[in-house]
């Protein structure tokens, strides 16, 4: 059975919106999704940074079985759950996004094609910003909230550069709305990461399964210059409108309700 | 074709067993959703409305929420998904339930779509 394509649309939201806190990036993107499953704002790609060092963990996974709490804890460092699924991910380096989109059916596109349709105009948006990347081919990898932290695999439709990750992405589907979260990193925090997780977890040569930005391009990024080349790029291979928009006063009120009021 | 089954346009499908509502997901659903790593399965005893959030299930990195598809307390659920949750994409009618339900109104069956009508459903023909 082939999968149906993602719903068309003749505008995305674009926010670009700096670093923010840790615990409002996340309430922010569930907001949004809300906020586009009822109809209130179009779909949006949201980019975003963080104000300091957080750690994401999947929605599935136990903080305290896939990391070093300990050494998390001496480092400062905040830990929070995912709406959507994979793996760990250490924030602060990287450009962080997030997609959401309405879905008229809960399966409107299986869950591989939608990120075959998401991760090609990613791609282009990349490539805008003169990073070029391939999608990851072969067969899907058996990919469940284990140990090992994101980057350290790369399943099919992932991006790529010389067979290294780039980008890592996760989906929630929940009626009505999709929302993928991903992170691009733009300088390397592997090293900082290995120190983070569960002593005698077997990485196999961690640092050479991801690449950065900065690696690729060979120079300095800034954060939102690359976020908003990504999103012109972006816009462009959905053949979709671009608006630059912040976020709605009730979908921040929304996310501030969700950090304060313990959901 | 299953008569005996209930399907939902969330995609879970129905069979009372027994005296239980045993629920699953479709085929189509684990087609479309991948190799599933992962699943959430609800405690023993909780209760849920139809339409409800009843757990979640993981396949390629994505979370998807799983719907009730009737009102009622849960009795049983499929504690083999813990270890296996390759079952429901192997087996999704049998091996693969999920969980079993005391049906509380089954007067709620009657809004669900038969196999038939969910086959059309899933290939455009029906909007419920």
């Amino acid at each position: 059975m082939t999968g149906k394509a993602l719903p068309s649309t003749d505008v995305w939201r674009i926010i670009l919106h700096g670093d923010q806190e840790p615990h409002f990036n996340m309430a922010l993107d569930q907001a949004l999704l809300d906020s586009v499953v009822a109809g209130r704002a179009p779909p949006t790609l949201r980019f975003y940074g963080w104000t300091k060092a957080a750690i994401t963990v999947g929605y599935h996974q136990n903080p305290e079985k896939v990391l070093n709490m300990e050494a998390v804890r001496a480092a400062g460092i905040e830990v929070l759950k995912r709406p959507t699924g994979g793996r760990a991910v250490l924030h602060g380096d990287d450009l962080t996004y997030s997609i959401t989109l309405p879905r008229a059916d809960l399966l409107a596109s299986s869950v591989i094609v939608s990120y075959r349709s998401l991760s090609e105009a990613l791609a282009a948006g990349l490539a805008q910003a003169g990073v070029h990347v391939t999608l990851a081919r072969g067969k899907g990898i058996h990919m469940g909230p284990g140990p090992q932290p994101c980057f350290t695999s790369t399943a099919r439709y992932e991006l790529t550069s010389n067979g290294r990750k780039l980008v890592g992405s996760a989906q929630r589907r929940m009626r009505g709305g999709l929302l993928q979260q991903g992170s691009i990193p733009l300088r390397d925090g592997g090293v900082r990461l290995r120190g983070l997780l569960p002593d005698g977890l077997d990485l196999g040569g961690l640092e050479n399964r991801w690449t950065t930005v900065e690696e690729i391009t060979g120079r300095a990024v800034e954060c939102m210059s690359l976020a908003s080349a990504v999103a012109e790029g972006f816009c462009r291979q959905w053949g979709a409108r671009m608006v630059t928009h912040p976020p709605h006063d009730d979908e921040l009120r929304d996310a501030q309700r969700i950090v304060y009021g313990g959901e | 074709m299953d008569e005996a089954i209930r399907c939902t346009s969330e995609h879970e499908w129905i069979r009372v067993e027994e005296g239980l509502a045993v629920v699953g997901l479709t085929d189509y659903a684990q087609s479309e959703l991948g190799d599933i790593v992962y699943v959430e399965l609800p405690e023993i005893g909780a209760r849920f409305e139809k339409g409800e959030v009843f757990g979640t299930v993981e396949s390629v990195k994505s979370v998807t929420d799983l719907y009730s598809p009737i009102s009622g307390e849960i009795k049983e659920v499929n504690v083999e998904l813990e270890a296996h949750p390759e079952l429901i994409n192997q087996d999704p009618y049998h091996q693969g339930w999920v969980m079993k339900l005391e049906i509380q109104d089954s007067s709620e069956m009657d809004d669900l779509m038969t196999d038939a009508e969910y086959e059309e459903f899933i290939s455009g023909g029906v909007e419920e």
